[in-house]
């Protein structure tokens, strides 16, 4: 069953993208930034913030929209990032192609990445924190000076700017180069990218109340292999937090990559729970 | 709950333990916060200006730039696919805002009364409440007579009577093909038609239209 989700999860994220693309074909209100379905506008609230603080009013007429980004994100969590974000379907079909393509400049260029980025983050160990801080001036900067910045480098903007621009106009734009960008904020972070990527952020913060759909360890079976750990893309440390709706983007790798099939999904997980870790029961 | 005292405990020790680094931390923050700040602030002073040919119903240049959220659904509903993005230039503050480019089509919300793009904007930086037709100017046109062969195409095109006139050596400039004498519209005349400024929307559809491409679409003198 869980193979099956995690399976669906890969298709979803490739219908995201055509549906774009045929969205764009047949002249249809659809990107990633913002979706119109009838009198209702879906927004980023990302964009939202900004076009509030540049142009220092709220738009009213966008409130609906913007509440219901807010009730989904509290409902499903950080979805959005494991779902549908461009970015990083973009970069993991970077990484796949260039791993099938030159199987060893690839795996070259990755220890060398790593090495860098070690290095780095020794130093200054960057975190979610971090990133809000950044973001908070990202946003002073925008209220003062008056326009979007960030809408400029949004990745996601980036991709879906161009996927649009593509089918229109049969033409790609420059600012692919801002891509690079998150690669180079990337070195410095803990967990790369997703440490500073304020759509991120903003989505952690929003599914910061929700309680749905949470990956739980049975203790009974675990054999504290640390797989689930290792392979998250999301930091979640599921033996030491019972639930990190901030983090947790519910992608559901853990519950496939799980050997023992010992995590399993709890629709509603309203009770935090103390893990044994915590407690002090696997101490040795 | 002896769980629950052991963790608390803990939490509390490490607290206690280093009070510097809270306040280190305040630091680092503070700083990266100045990072992001003065990022957003170096874009700003590097931008210049620039003045261009937004979608119809847009916002006043200064307004627009900040009100725009760069999602593209304007390009994106477009059905003469006129609207594209501005690309990487060095006005930096109006990178990815929409412009009308003449080179992809023209503007038909004079012929079709569509104005799609900014029924579907979602910040209301092209806003439907300007007015009529007639109210939304989006910029001119000028045509260079030496390249033009009077093919009147741009009068066929033009969606605004007596937005392109033609020469009337006998009166009142001509507003319409039909009514030119075939003798004054040869090829080698040296008769050429021209544009009324004052009634051109500058939808750019004659300038996407021209064989000759020697019309070229502007963007209007804003006040503000």
């Amino acid at each position: 069953m869980i193979k099956h989700i995690v399976k669906l999860r890969q298709y979803w994220r490739i219908m995201t993208v055509v549906a774009v693309l045929a969205a764009a074909w047949w002249k249809l209100p659809v990107t990633f930034c913002a979706v119109r379905l009838g009198i209702l506008q879906l927004i980023c609230p990302i964009g939202f913030i900004e076009s509030s603080l540049a142009t220092g009013t709220v738009v009213y007429r966008l409130l609906p929209g913007v509440l219901t980004v807010v009730v989904l994100a509290i409902a499903l969590g950080r979805m959005f990032c494991s779902w549908t974000c461009p970015a990083r379907l973009a970069g993991h079909a970077a990484e796949y192609l260039s791993r099938r393509t030159l199987p060893g400049v690839a795996e070259k260029i990755k220890v060398s990445w790593r090495n860098t980025r070690q290095r780095f983050q020794k130093k200054l160990k960057l975190s979610w924190s971090d990133g809000l801080a950044l973001l908070g001036g990202l946003f002073a900067g925008i209220a003062i000076f008056e326009f979007p910045a960030y809408s400029i480098f949004c990745p996601v903007g980036i991709l879906s700017r161009n996927l649009i621009e593509l089918t229109a106009h049969f033409h790609l734009r420059w600012d692919m180069f801002f891509l690079l960008l998150p690669i180079a904020i990337g070195l410095f972070f803990n967990l790369g990218w997703k440490c500073a990527c304020p759509i991120g952020l903003m989505q952690g913060i929003l599914a910061k109340p929700n309680r749905t759909l949470v990956p739980v360890i049975n203790f009974d079976e675990c054999e504290l292999c640390g797989k689930c750990m290792q392979n998250c893309n999301f930091g979640v440390s599921l033996h030491k937090t019972a639930r990190d709706s901030f983090s947790c983007a519910k992608c559901f790798k853990c519950l496939r990559d799980c050997n023992r099939g010992a995590i399993h999904l709890k629709p509603l997980a309203f009770k935090k729970e103390i893990s044994p870790i915590e407690s002090g029961k696997f101490d040795n | 709950m002896k769980s629950k005292r052991v963790l608390t405990s803990s939490k509390t020790n490490q607290e206690t333990k280093v009070p510097g680094i809270s306040r280190r931390r305040f630091l680092r923050h503070g700083l990266q916060a100045g990072l992001a700040f003065g990022l957003v602030g170096t874009i700003h002073s590097l931008s210049r200006g620039g003045e261009y040919v937004r979608p119809p119903g847009a916002l006043p240049p200064k307004a627009f730039t900040s009100k725009c959220m760069r999602c593209s659904i304007c390009v994106e509903v477009c059905p003469s696919r006129a609207v594209r993005l501005l690309d990487l230039t060095w006005d930096l503050k109006n990178i990815s805002t929409p412009v009308i480019d003449p080179a992809f089509g023209g503007c038909i919300h004079w012929k079709e009364n569509c104005l799609r793009c900014a029924d579907s904007c979602p910040t209301g930086a092209l806003d439907l409440a300007a007015g009529t037709a007639a109210d939304y100017k989006i910029g001119r046109v000028w045509l260079k007579p030496e390249a033009c062969v009077n093919c009147m195409v741009c009068f066929e095109r033009c969606p605004v009577e007596g937005a392109i006139l033609f020469p009337n050596p006998d009166g009142a400039p001509f507003t319409r093909d039909i009514d030119i004498p075939t003798r004054l519209k040869l090829v080698n005349s040296p008769l050429k038609p021209y544009i009324n400024t004052n009634t051109c929307v500058g939808c750019g559809l004659c300038v996407h239209y021209c064989p000759q491409n020697c019309m070229y679409l502007e963007p209007l003198d804003h006040l503000t």
